[in-house]
């Protein structure tokens, strides 16, 4: 997988000069604390939106729709502080989830309830998750200041041991939950043999709707994270580089094995951060680092087929 | 003033992307292909027109380069999907990631000045221009094209000999190859037909809407025609008069912020995808037969 990266990485040449990325990368992603502390908050959003990814994935209900459930949890999370007035991180974390699950169930209801393609419906439900942040930023929750539509300033709620903790809390609980729990090995049997597990009595309905829900839920975690963290300081319309997204590339790199998710996500995060800083000097675009994604996409794709 | 021929106006105007981008998904569904990366060679051929505009000043030139792009890309679709037999998902939405995050960098290959600036538009017919009738008959060639392209696209999917091949290949490939068809061959004319289809799509947000360019320029057209697809049942006359009725759909937004003036716009553009999505709900629940292809997104190898 690293090998894939490094090459995908050489399309980047076209750029700015070859070693200066690798340069940038160790001088100022590995070496400052800014570099760091992003580095470490856009690993924490990667690896959740790569479990929301996974988990669903892994009952063979395509979630395509990370993106909008990074988007609701993250309105979620920004209601909750502006109107609500809390500052706890354990009221923004519920909260979070609560709406990136419940953004998940509509699609899984969609499914099951009405023989509704999941991937037709999560990827629609992107967008009015998108329209809504724009509209909420633009109106209610507006800081009337600013220039563009943005949501007041948040507090700064995650730093880095917050974010390691979830990090660590997120991987440890979907492993033994993908592994140990009997609704894992239900998920995992549903999506491998659905034949098999009709026969052993597993509910499709109801392991692949709880299977969207766990992972909605994760992706709504990681859009509390966004802006309360180190990469943003408000809810802004287009506060998620397509994270949600990149989130289905980080799964696919590790397999769709829990385990192997924060390592890709790592090694995805510390791309973008290079190009954040790289984009600070040339202005080179830093979606480039969604392409590369997207290769690596296509090429584990390929290289993955039966 | 904001008045009913107006937003027909501009429904019509805007038409052309949402039909062609529909059908073309509807050419490769049939034949069992997904192609959910259309919306990433939307964006790429747009960018693509776009520059070759501004550097070449010929719109020709402009309208010619998307659906060149479109030919590369169903040959590579067709190499990855069908021949290497990649999950046709996964190699889709890398293929969207691709042109979401390359769109801005082509721009920013533009040398310093020339971004955007506007570039030429297709001129419109000027059949008639009385001021209730213009919004159909005061269109530039390519509305006429797109909707002439409908009945054109029923024809050659349901009353073609290739169109039956391609039916075939999507409802069963393994069948199709024994009586003599060449699968390969027939998904991959399908792919590229539905990936230059996409090509005029995305060219046309910029030489027959914008004239100019924006970072994503397609807003999410090239998704839209998964759902549209699926509301239409795989039958190219459906699905264009629901592409019709889509913008025509979207268009009324300006007009609906103008009579409930304190409803937000974006309201009414995700009233767009949420119409889209129950329409699908609906056509599944009351439809008769709304199963699609029967070998759709199954990547087929010989035994």
């Amino acid at each position: 997988m690293l090998a894939f990266l490094a090459a995908s990485i050489l399309t980047y040449i076209a750029g700015a000069p070859f070693l200066e990325f690798y340069a940038t990368l160790v001088r100022r992603g590995l070496g400052t604390s800014v570099g760091i502390e992003v580095l470490i908050a856009l690993t924490t959003v990667l690896v959740l939106t790569g479990l929301a990814a996974c988990i669903p994935f892994s009952a063979s209900m395509w979630n395509i729709g990370g993106e909008g459930q990074l988007c609701m949890g993250g309105l979620a999370a920004t209601v909750a502080l502006v109107a609500l007035g809390t500052q706890s991180i354990c009221v923004i974390v519920l909260f979070s989830m609560i709406a990136g699950g419940a953004w998940a169930l509509i699609p899984a209801i969609l499914r099951f309830k009405f023989r509704t393609n999941e991937i037709v419906s999560t990827l629609l439900l992107n967008f009015v998750a998108a329209y809504s942040v724009l509209y909420a930023t633009r109106e209610p929750l507006r800081l009337p200041q600013a220039m563009a539509p943005q949501s007041p300033i948040l507090p700064q709620l995650f730093f880095i041991p917050g974010l390691l903790a979830v990090l660590v809390a997120s991987v440890v609980v979907s492993y033994v939950l993908m592994e140990k729990t009997r609704l894992g090995y239900e998920i995992q049997v549903v999506g491998r043999s659905p034949r098999a597990a009709a026969y052993a009595g597993i509910s499709m309905t109801y392991t692949g709707a709880l299977a969207m829900i766990i992972g909605g839920a994760f992706a709504g975690l990681a859009g509390a994270i966004i802006p309360t963290s180190y990469l943003m300081s408000a809810l802004m319309p287009g506060f998620s580089s397509m994270y949600g997204f990149v989130g289905m590339g980080v799964a696919l790199m590790a397999r769709l094995r829990t385990v192997d998710i924060p390592l890709n996500a790592f090694i995805v995060a510390l791309l973008f951060v290079t190009l954040q800083f790289l984009h600070a000097g040339t202005g080179i675009p830093l979606l480039l680092a969604v392409a590369v994604v997207g290769l690596v996409m296509i090429v584990v794709a390929v290289l993955r087929r039966k | 003033m904001i008045d009913l021929p107006t937003v027909l106006f501009v429904a019509f105007l805007t038409c052309p992307p949402i039909i062609l981008s529909s059908l073309g998904m509807n050419v490769c569904e049939r034949a069992g292909e997904y192609n959910i990366g259309m919306e990433g060679v939307m964006l790429i051929c747009a960018t693509t027109t776009y520059v070759v505009a501004l550097t070449t000043s010929n719109l020709v030139l402009s309208i010619l380069v998307g659906p060149l792009l479109g030919v590369a890309f169903g040959i590579f679709l067709a190499v990855l999907q069908v021949r290497l037999g990649a999950n046709q998902a996964f190699v889709g939405l890398g293929i969207f990631l691709v042109g979401a995050g390359i769109d801005p960098y082509i721009a920013h290959f533009l040398p310093e000045g020339l971004m955007g600036r506007a570039v030429a538009t297709l001129p419109r017919l000027e059949i008639i221009r009385e001021p209730y009738w213009y919004f159909i008959l005061d269109q530039n060639v390519f509305v006429y094209i797109s909707l002439a392209a409908i009945p054109v696209a029923w024809l050659l999917m349901n009353r073609t000999f290739f169109g039956l091949k391609m039916t075939a290949t999507g409802e069963n490939p393994a069948g199709s190859d024994v009586v003599g068809i060449a699968v390969f061959k027939t998904k991959l004319i399908s792919l590229v037909v539905s990936c230059v289809l996409a090509g005029f799509a995305g060219g046309y947000f910029v030489y027959g809407i914008l004239g100019g360019w924006i970072v994503g320029i397609t807003g999410g057209v090239g998704f839209l025609a998964i759902a549209v697809v699926r509301i239409g049942k795989w039958n190219p006359l459906l699905v264009g008069i629901y592409s019709v009725i889509l913008s025509v759909l979207f268009s009324f937004q300006y007009l609906a912020q103008i009579v409930f003036g304190n409803i937000p716009g974006e309201f009414f553009l995700s009233m767009s995808y949420l119409i889209s999505i129950v329409s699908v709900v609906l056509t599944n629940r009351f439809g008769k037969s709304a199963a699609g292809p029967a070998a759709l997104g199954i990547p087929y190898k010989r035994e």
